[in-house]
Order: structure tokens, then C-alpha cells, then sequence
């Protein structure tokens, strides 16, 4: 099978999964009573982040492996996996306040965990505004991944923050019944699903830009 | 569009209830991955096509 099937059949299970996940998120898990309704942001917050985490992991490892091996097909890999986790990110540092809003009166509140995770944002801006407005296309790639790999250096740090500072609205471990379980676990498959169907497309954007770009300097 | 973003604010964060918050909290996912899901897809027609 070749990438684009794969990216197809990767495309079909996050959308059945979604369908699946958003179902058992309004209709299946209880609410919860201490939070109410807005409890459910949790579902797709916290795969969010972790989808986040993984994509900055992968490339932190091609942005390594681009300077390693002066290979541009590892800067066109960590570009698109560095762009799939930048989205995840967002999503969860506008779904957080909405939930902190409402469960504890409060849009932003500067603990660590949550600190960490806008320096961890905007590392990642700096990535693609470098990425955005800087013309040289070898020295751009070369400071990327160099950011890319600094920037991953707080992904560990995002997640301790509570357990090495405490926090005053992050739990250190949740519980959940059986029903949340369930939902919580499909929601997860359901978002890996997504950002691996997103991240093989912008993959695949991203070799055929390469190879047009190559195309226009050879003769 | 003011009349869009008033109707958007009536069903989000003044509902009573931490309901509008939810409704807030995916609207926000949506329009997130919905958005980027078609750049992408423009993009990649632009790729193909040129």
C-alpha cells in the first residue's frame, strides 16, 4: 500500500473514530458533578496534548536527524510533524482557559504547568514565523530544526511542572468511572488517529513542494 | 457578523449553566481542525495543480 492509500485508510478510521468519540462524549459519559458539562472539554483537551507531545517528540527526532545527515527530506518530515503538534497545542491552550473559566472562575491563572506550556507555544511561533519570513532556504531549515530541538526540551518539563512544583488547578492524578474510562480512551484513538491522517497530508504537501521547488532550479 | 458573534456569545459563555462553556470548548476544537483540514486540502490542490 502506498502513502497516499494509507493516508486515506488513516483518514477514514479518524473520521468513523471522531464520529464514534463525539457520540460517547454527549451521549454516553455521564456529567460529572462536581464541574458539570464543561468537564467533557476533557476529552479531546488532554489527548490534544498528548498528540501534541508525541508530534514534538517525532520532530525533535527529524530535526536531529536533518543535522546529522544534511538530508532535506528530514527537514520536510519535522516541518510537517512540527506544524500537526503547533495545531494540538493551540487547541489545547484555548480549550484550558475555557474549562478554567468555568470551573474555577479564572480564564488564565500563571502556575507552572501552564506557563511552561505557553513558553513551550511560543517557541514553537518562533519556529514558523523563522519558518514564514526567513528567504534563505538551508541557513532556515538548519535554525528551525535547532529551535526544534530546544523547543522540545520543555515537553518534559510542561508535563513534571506538577509533580516538581504542585499546582493549584491541575490534578496530579485523575480518576475516572468506568463509562469516562471507556469514552476517554476512545477519544484518544480517535485524536492519534486524526493527527496521524493530518500529519501524512501535510507530509505529502510538503514532498511535492520540495519536489516542485527542485523542478524550478534544475534546468 | 456582530449579529453571528452575539448569537455565538448568547450560546456559549452566558448560558447559565457550565453547558455553554462545553459548547464553547468543541466549537473552538472544531473550528481548529475543520479550518486546518481545509488548508491543507487547498494546499494540496494548489500542489497538484501547479
Amino acid at each position: 500500500m502506498n502513502l497516499r492509500n494509507w493516508t486515506r485508510a488513516l483518514w477514514a478510521l479518524a473520521v468513523a473514530l471522531n464520529g464514534a468519540a463525539l457520540y460517547m462524549v454527549f451521549f454516553y459519559a455521564p456529567v460529572e458533578m462536581q464541574m458539570g458539562a464543561v468537564q467533557k472539554i476533557f476529552y479531546y483537551h488532554v489527548p490534544s496534548a498528548i498528540s501534541g507531545y508525541v508530534l514534538m517528540f517525532l520532530a525533535f527526532v527529524f530535526s536531529v536527524l536533518y543535522l546529522w545527515k544534511d538530508d532535506p527530506s528530514y527537514d520536510v518530515l519535522a516541518h510537517a510533524t512540527a506544524e500537526v503538534a503547533f495545531l494540538f497545542i493551540t487547541i489545547v491552550l484555548i480549550t484550558g482557559p475555557i474549562w478554567g473559566r468555568s470551573a474555577w472562575g479564572k480564564w488564565w491563572v500563571w502556575e507552572p504547568r501552564l506557563t511552561s506550556a505557553l513558553i513551550l507555544w511560543l517557541m514553537y511561533s518562533a519556529y514558523f514565523l523563522l519558518r514564514l519570513f526567513s528567504r534563505h532556504e538551508v541557513r532556515t531549515a538548519r535554525i528551525a530544526a535547532v529551535v526544534a530541538i530546544i523547543a522540545f526540551f520543555d515537553v518534559p518539563i510542561v508535563h513534571m511542572a506538577i509533580t516538581w512544583w504542585g499546582s493549584i488547578v491541575h490534578p496530579k492524578k485523575v480518576v475516572l468511572e468506568p463509562a469516562m474510562r471507556q469514552t476517554f480512551f476512545v477519544s484518544m484513538a480517535a485524536v492519534f488517529a486524526l493527527a496521524g491522517a493530518l500529519t501524512l497530508t501535510r507530509w505529502a504537501v510538503g514532498r511535492a513542494e520540495e519536489r516542485r521547488l527542485a523542478q524550478e532550479v534544475s534546468p | 457578523m456582530t449579529a453571528a458573534l452575539a448569537l455565538l456569545q448568547e450560546v456559549t459563555f452566558k448560558t447559565p449553566d457550565t453547558t455553554g462553556y462545553a459548547r464553547a470548548g468543541y466549537l473552538a476544537i472544531g473550528a481548529l481542525l475543520v479550518g486546518y483540514t481545509l488548508f491543507l486540502w487547498f494546499k494540496a490542490r494548489k500542489t497538484d495543480h501547479s
